[in-house]
């Protein structure tokens, strides 16, 4: 009896453990704006994350000190910054946080890794293509947050045989001036997170106008599906959870994090009822996804 | 220690300092639901009955200052002028100057007054300029529209105030008095949008006629997302104006009994609409209203109506008031399967000294379901009902069911069945007109009282093809109506009196053909064939012009220039009441539209010409001359 319950422990710190320890690996959440946060999504993940891999997720507020064992989940963008201050040392997992803040956070540290809360370009024009063959003009209003983003949504764009059209704009007044544009050249609008274009003030006049001119909109979350977007492609909490699940198991293992990436796991969410008003006829949510991950194998 | 401390202070600084760029929370906030249920339009092959949708494109470029002259653009329509400010708008004839046959909804408030069971036009507290979209309905549809979607239903959507900010203005201008004016302010603070216009409309009406008309109108809309599944929208309108009435005779001489005068006109209204949405497939909302609307009218008859040049004072105002309480809900236990239900109280007032005795009421109450069922994916049925009550007339169903079977993704075959009845007016229910000149008393309209509401069967086979991706659609539709207990005067004269005296039937067909030959141009054609065969008293044969053609095109030459123009063709008519034979006529209009920027904001000069060769006709009347109308509009901003 003795003899198994040794090589149960043995088997397990081999499995989970980080090299040179016995001991489980502590998983630390940073949150920078506990209000950005909902509890609710951090809650979830943990949740996810205790579920998949045996660690110890804690629940103590992170003091900043360097322990081996230990590995931290920095929570968005302002997570993200306070992790990029920490202790070289500390291994840092960065999770819902936007490709462009990320990148600008966290260029000077090795130990530092992050699955984005963005999809990647080509996943999101993949879509467009399967989820509108008909349609080639695809239309994206740029505000100052996501005018960088141009030239790189113009070469997914045109690596997928879509012709782009785009407005940028500086201010509220011109918003829906330059969509008013955008809609006369294009067949289906891709959003493109910008705080100052897409919010919950924005929304109604942006999906009303395109829905009244016949124009698609494809969001980044699920309350865009919920607000009337006719598809979104979105990662969901338990998809990321899965993914930082993995990560940890890697750490674990080769004491190495992921390369920062975008999410493996992701979802469409199709909302059926404006489909049907705006008579297009879109494939079964899974269809589309399992196509996307096929489309995805093949392009590696 | 030292290095948790200053950590710690980190910590505190980022917590004070907000994220600037895109964050997590642009994929984490939550959204308001937009597109609800009940913003969600059927699409036109799914729908029971035969739907036109007049679009801002459409009536932008048809140049119509009154909204009464866009549903020329519906095929079926009838539109005339008892004067110049009292357009008749009707739908399969039978109507006199009082169109009473039609549910007629501005943002779902139903506009339809109560004392004489019309709409009036002119005086609505929104200009061509509000209006987003219209809706028209073409066949009895209570069980989704309400009482009264007797024939038809207009249902007229404003400019939602989240799409336009900042302001905008037009200035219209043109010969036989005719000026205009528009501005409307739009702005937003934080969920809430408001939008603020500012009309005028005036014109010196028929060469003939005393009927100019002018009217100043206010009206404002706000919406606020009070959470993102809860919208309020407010609605409110107030128009005030002066209106030449007296009615000149056929002869066209000053009628003692009605001379000459100006009345004022006023019409308010004010609109709460709850909205909570879960999704697309599921909301409940909660509507209250109160339209009111007045006619001053006090004048004195001139002398020559009896002996020794005695003159009569005559009170002929009339004042209307509605107030509605609605609730509906919407819910979807599939994609496939959508469920509308609801129910609504109404009150109804009236007080017009000399066409009712006394202050009138008249309260109403009705539930309504209607289902819509995609049985598999080619065939979609439509049922539903509408139980309504009113004092005078006790319960009466109002059911429909509709068959819409698409024969491949073009082609779609419509077949629908529905019953609906018509509630009297107050003035048909209640009516006693009598004028009183001095010791000569003159019956001249009778309510009994005990009026049965009218009674429509009607069955239809529609058609609908959508080719090329909707660059051409083709609606069809055959239609037969059968009235029963239609409400009508005696052949007495004096008083005449209102009873369930007519039975009728209509057949006809109705053709519209959208053709959008490039992206700059689009061409519609409209054209109906109509006949009913009954009589009582009056020929409700010659009620609607037996054919009808319009049709309107547009172009775009450039993005700076565009033109459009519709023709009408339109056979003889007599409509009831006072319409007198008048003859067909063939009607040519004209828009040429520049624009160009002032400031970075796009501004528009357009030169609208009415019947361009000036082939002179009659509206409703002989003596309402409609001839060459020109005027230049200048418009900033829109």
């Amino acid at each position: 009896m003795k003899a198994i319950l040794i090589k149960c422990v043995l088997a397990w710190c081999l499995v989970w453990a980080t090299p040179g320890s016995c001991t489980p690996l502590n998983v630390i959440f940073l949150t920078g704006r506990d209000d950005s946060i909902p509890g609710e999504l951090l809650f979830r993940i943990k949740k996810e994350i205790e579920g998949r891999a045996s660690v110890n997720v804690s629940n103590m507020r992170f003091d900043g000190m360097f322990r081996s064992n230990e590995i931290v989940i920095a929570f968005g963008v302002n997570g993200a910054r306070l992790a990029a201050a920490l202790d070289p040392r500390i291994p840092v997992l960065s999770i819902f946080v936007p490709e462009k803040a990320f990148s600008e956070i966290g260029r000077a540290r090795r130990t530092f890794s992050a699955i984005y809360i963005d999809q990647p370009l080509e996943r999101q024009m993949h879509l467009i293509r399967l989820a509108f063959p008909q349609r080639r003009h695809v239309g994206v209003l740029l505000g100052p947050g996501s005018q960088g983003q141009l030239s790189s949504i113009r070469a997914a764009a045109s690596d997928n045989e879509l012709e782009l059209a785009f407005g940028m704009f500086s201010s509220q007044s011109e918003l829906f001036s330059s969509f008013d544009k955008i809609l006369k050249e294009s067949d289906v609008i891709l959003a493109v997170p910008d705080p100052l274009v897409f919010n919950s003030g924005t929304i109604s006049g942006i999906l009303l106008t395109a829905y009244r001119r016949h124009v698609p909109l494809v969001g980044f979350s699920p309350s865009y599906v919920k607000a009337g977007s006719l598809v979104a492609l979105y990662s969901t909490v338990e998809q990321i959870g899965w993914q930082v699940s993995e990560a940890i198991a890697k750490f674990s293992s080769t004491g190495a994090l992921p390369v920062p990436g975008y999410p493996a796991y992701f979802t469409v969410g199709v909302n059926r009822y404006v489909a049907r008003s705006m008579e297009i006829e879109v494939q079964d949510e899974a269809t589309i996804e399992e196509k996307l991950i096929h489309m995805e194998g093949r392009h590696e | 220690m030292s290095r948790t401390l200053l950590f710690l202070f980190f910590v505190f600084q980022v917590v004070l300092s907000r994220a600037e760029g895109i964050t997590e929370e642009d994929f984490l906030s939550e959204m308001p639901v937009v597109l609800s249920a009940s913003r969600l339009n059927q699409p036109l092959d799914e729908a029971p009955s035969a739907v036109t949708v007049i679009g801002r494109e459409t009536i932008r470029a048809s140049g119509y200052r009154q909204i009464a002259d866009l549903f020329r653009l519906v095929p079926g329509f009838y539109v005339s002028y008892f004067n110049g400010h009292h357009p008749v708008v009707s739908y399969h004839g039978m109507s006199d100057q009082y169109s009473r046959r039609m549910q007629v909804l501005v943002d779902g408030r139903s506009i339809y007054m109560p004392p004489t069971g019309s709409v009036d036009w002119s005086s609505l507290p929104i200009t061509v300029d509000d209006i987003e979209r219209i809706e028209v309905v073409r066949g009895a549809s209570a069980a989704s529209h309400g009482a009264n979607s007797f024939l038809g239903v207009i249902s007229i959507t404003t400019r939602n105030p989240a799409l336009e900010y900042g302001v905008a203005g037009s200035l219209t201008g043109g010969a036989n008095g005719t000026g205009d004016g528009f501005f409307r302010y739009g702005g937003k603070s934080d969920n809430l949008d408001y939008r603020f216009a500012l009309g005028y409309r005036s014109d010196n009406g028929f060469a003939k006629v005393n009927d100019s008309n002018r009217i100043n109108l206010v009206n404002l809309s706000a919406d606020y997302d009070m959470t993102p599944s809860d919208l309020l929208q407010i609605r409110l309108g107030d128009a005030h104006g002066q209106q030449g009435l007296g009615d000149p005779g056929n002869t066209g001489t000053v009628n003692p009994s009605d001379p000459p005068r100006n009345s004022m006109v006023t019409n308010e209204f004010e609109s709460v609409h709850w909205v909570r949405s879960r999704d697309a497939g599921n909301d409940i909302s909660v509507l209250f209203y109160h339209n009111y609307q007045r006619l001053s009218d006090a004048y004195l008859t001139l002398p020559g109506l009896v002996p020794g040049g005695v003159v009569f004072p005559v009170d002929a105002g009339i004042t209307g008031r509605r107030y509605h309480l609605e609730y509906q809900q919407s819910y979807s236990m599939s994609p496939t399967f959508r469920n509308l239900w609801g129910g609504s109280v109404r009150l109804d007032e009236s007080f017009a000294p000399l066409y009712m005795k006394g202050h009138l009421e008249e309260p109403s109450q009705s539930v309504f379901w209607h289902g819509e069922w995609r049985v598999v994916p080619k065939l979609v049925v439509n049922v539903g009902a509408m139980l309504e009550r009113n004092d005078y007339i006790g319960k009466d169903v109002s059911p429909q069911v509709a068959l819409n079977y698409h024969l491949s993704r073009s082609n779609t075959v419509r077949m629908s069945f529905s019953k609906a009845v018509r509630a009297p007016a107050m003035f048909e229910q209640k009516g006693d007109l009598v004028y009183v000149l001095g010791k000569i008393v003159v019956p001249r309209f009778y309510g009994p009282g005990n009026l049965r509401p009218e009674k429509v069967r009607s069955r239809d086979i529609g058609y609908i093809g959508d080719f090329f991706d909707s660059a051409i659609v083709l609606d069809a539709r055959l239609y037969q109506d059968h009235f029963d207990d239609l409400i009508a005067t005696s052949a007495t004269p004096f008083p005449r009196t209102f009873g369930n005296f007519g039975a009728a039937d209509e057949k006809g067909v109705e053709i519209q053909l959208k053709w959008k030959p490039a992206e700059a141009s689009q061409i519609t054609a409209n054209l109906s064939h109509s006949n009913i065969s009954g009589n009582f008293v009056e020929s409700y044969n010659q009620s609607v012009p037996k054919n009808n053609l319009t049709l309107f095109a547009m172009h775009r030459f450039s993005s700076v220039l565009d033109a459009s123009c519709v023709y009408t063709r339109q056979g003889d008519v007599r409509a009831l009441g006072d319409g007198q034979l008048v003859n067909g006529f063939s009607r040519f209009d004209f828009r040429l539209a520049r624009s160009f920027h002032v400031e970075r904001k796009r501004a528009e000069v357009a030169l609208v010409v009415q019947n361009l060769l000036n082939t002179p006709y009659s509206e409703f009347r002989t003596l309402n001359v409609s001839d060459r109308q020109v005027y230049l509009t200048l418009n900033f901003g829109m």
